[in-house]
């Protein structure tokens, strides 16, 4: 999902047929900004939402990182949650967005599903106090939440120990599910979990995030033995 | 040009539809006088009057799942004599006994805690339910010391007493004044009614040719006041608004308090305003009384001078029914804090959707506003496709939805 300038330029021109509020406002050789108003018109649990938001739309070039948004006019509160402070707009996890666009990625279908949505989760958590798809954990919790979902599994050790098999062995259906079980993997989680063991993409995806949980849980523990001897 | 005016009188055509029609309006004064002539025949002497919103005149149409709800009409059925004549559970039985010796009214019955339900809804048709509340006239004793605390003691003639059930179906008796505050509603918004009377006479009798003849046969229980409408808008609003929430059956504000509060507010108002002049009034003055989250009573009563329609001493908060010094209309609110908290988180979105968004949004944004204010059953209904853009809402798959994050 790497863009060069001719894919961005593309897509960009079908992104500007369905939101014509949008414009190209800066362009180099690192990355592309699009600025203007996009038009949200949706519905969900009884809630309608029409209504035009100012953003500024940041398409990296020739990079692996994804595109993103900035809310550049601060329309979304300041005490609402998702936001960062430098107004970059907390759509989803990488690995939900990453996976979705596993094969090709578009511009059109990442404003609808993740742009449109957050817009739509913001008002209506403005309205009602709550949000209606749920939101994600901060940090390490929202990429297990992800993961949890993934391969369908409530159990967050359960995930992290398949995460971790999934990084270090090679698919081995007779061996037993890093689960815990005693079951053999093809019986218990590989037919969820096989194609992350099999599909390279999938695969360096799921790599990064093991290597972020385990950074994150090797810190904890540091932290908390650097505690334990201070007293 | 966004026209204003047109908008609220769109907001009024809603209303109005929402509004029980005259012929079932009909129907229903029929079954319930005909209820009340069936228990005096049957040797039980007792009086049937309306009471809450059919007796206010601020029914609405409960917000539809489906598009065929019925209204719940609310009737006392109080029996001759007073509370020391009957223990609870006799008067109760008494009632009971009666209405279930009739088959008509046997086959639709459904009895719970304080009340008898007589449903009338027919298959296909937007239909009525007929809630009859046994009660018997308030002993002299209770009616003398509620007379000492009330602000209005002439209303206190008409307390009747009403057996409740606590757990285990044990009944005990309960004080409640309908016809108080009926007759003290009716007496404040007598004003805002003469002026609008005659525009109303006209509208009814234009929008039901086929019933009546002339003027004079149009019954004034149909007439509605700018204060009534009032009502309306803000429990049609309620309704839609608490749908949406988890716990918005737990914690939706019971339309009592709502037909209360907006009629103390209006009561020192100009009374030859419009519907969205008093609204607009009400509604800035309900954010006033929400200040009473945050400060404490003494700074309230410095800060916003006499205003008692909501008050919190010791942190409690009080809602005085007027007809019954002793009922206070935010009992729940004390026990639970998510009430207080999301009534006035209500009142801020009603304002917004209701006064600021019709000059501030063009007619798609609008058109959303409506749907979540009004439901989109209701609007659709009244409003057919006004206001709706070229591009239909797309619909967002909640399982599949993406949910917001952040990393840091
Ligand atoms: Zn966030
Ligand atoms: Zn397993």
């Amino acid at each position: 999902m790497i863009f060069t300038k001719e894919m961005a330029h593309q897509q960009i021109a079908e992104l500007l047929e369905v939101q014509s509020g949008l414009h190209i406002e800066a362009e180099s050789e690192t990355q592309i900004e699009l600025t203007g108003d996009i038009f949200i018109n949706c519905k969900s649990k009884g809630f309608f939402l029409s209504e035009n938001y100012p953003v500024q739309i940041v398409i990296p070039l020739n990079s692996n990182e994804l595109p993103y948004v900035i809310d550049n006019e601060n329309r979304i509160a300041k005490d609402y949650p998702h936001r960062y402070d430098n107004g970059k707009l907390c759509l989803e996890t990488e690995t939900s967005i990453r996976i979705r666009f596993l094969d090709s990625f578009s511009l059109v279908e990442w404003i609808r599903e993740f742009v449109e949505t957050y817009y739509f989760s913001y008002e209506f958590f403005q309205r009602y106090g709550e949000f209606p798809f749920g939101e994600r954990g901060h940090g390490v919790q929202g990429i297990v939440e992800t993961y949890q979902e993934l391969f369908q599994e409530k159990d967050p050790i359960k995930v992290f120990a398949l995460m971790k098999a999934i990084c270090e062995h090679p698919y081995r259906g007779h061996s037993l599910c890093p689960c815990g079980s005693n079951q053999k993997l093809r019986l218990c989680h590989g037919p969820i979990v096989m194609k992350y063991y099999m599909d390279n993409r999938l695969n360096k995806i799921v790599q990064a995030d093991y290597k972020n949980i385990y950074d994150y849980l090797v810190n904890c523990y540091e932290q908390l033995r650097y505690r334990e001897k201070a007293k | 040009m966004k026209n204003i005016y047109e908008r609220q009188k769109d907001i009024l055509s809603i209303i109005q539809g929402l509004d029980i029609s005259p012929t079932l309006y009909h129907n229903a004064v029929e079954k319930y006088q005909a209820l009340g002539k069936y228990l005096n025949d049957s040797g039980l002497k007792a009086e049937i009057y309306p009471q809450g919103s059919f007796a206010f005149g601020t029914v609405v149409r409960p917000s539809a799942k489906d598009s065929s709800a019925s209204y719940d009409l609310d009737f006392i059925c109080q029996v001759m004599g007073s509370r020391n004549d009957y223990t609870p559970k006799e008067l109760r039985d008494k009632v009971e006994i009666v209405l279930k010796s009739n088959k008509t009214y046997a086959d639709r019955l459904k009895i719970d805690d304080t009340c008898f339900t007589i449903e009338y809804a027919d298959v296909g048709e937007i239909g009525f339910s007929i809630d009859v509340v046994p009660a018997a006239d308030e002993s002299d004793e209770v009616k003398q010391r509620l007379i000492l605390k009330s602000l209005v003691p002439v209303l206190i003639d008409t307390a009747i007493s009403i057996p409740k059930c606590n757990n285990m179906c044990k009944f005990r008796w309960i004080t409640n004044n309908p016809k108080g505050l009926r007759k003290w509603f009716d007496e404040i918004n007598a004003p805002f009614l003469s002026s609008s009377k005659e525009a109303e006479q006209m509208r009814i009798f234009a929008e039901n040719r086929a019933l009546y003849e002339s003027i004079e046969e149009i019954p004034n229980e149909l007439e509605r006041s700018a204060l009534q409408r009032v009502i309306q808008i803000l429990k049609c609003h309620r309704n839609n608004y608490y749908a949406r929430l988890k716990d918005g059956d737990e914690i939706k504000p019971i339309s009592a308090i709502i037909n209360v509060t907006v009629t103390k507010i209006a009561e020192h108002f100009n009374p030859n305003c419009t519907v969205f002049e008093l609204l607009n009034y009400v509604l800035s003055e309900l954010t006033i009384y929400g200040e009473h989250q945050y400060i404490t009573e003494k700074d309230f009563n410095q800060k916003y001078g006499f205003r008692t329609v909501f008050s919190r001493p010791d942190g409690k908060w009080f809602i005085e029914n007027p007809a019954n010094p002793e009922d206070n209309l935010a009992d729940q609110w004390n026990n639970d804090e998510r009430i207080p908290n999301r009534f006035f988180q209500w009142i801020e979105i009603a304002r917004k959707d209701l006064i600021s968004s019709l000059e501030q949004k063009d007619n798609t944004q609008f058109r959303a506003i409506l749907e979540n204010g009004f439901g989109s059953v209701s609007v659709s209904e009244f409003l057919g496709k006004k206001y709706c853009g070229e591009a239909t809402p797309r619909q967002i798959t909640s399982q599949t939805a993406a949910r917001p994050y952040s990393a840091q």
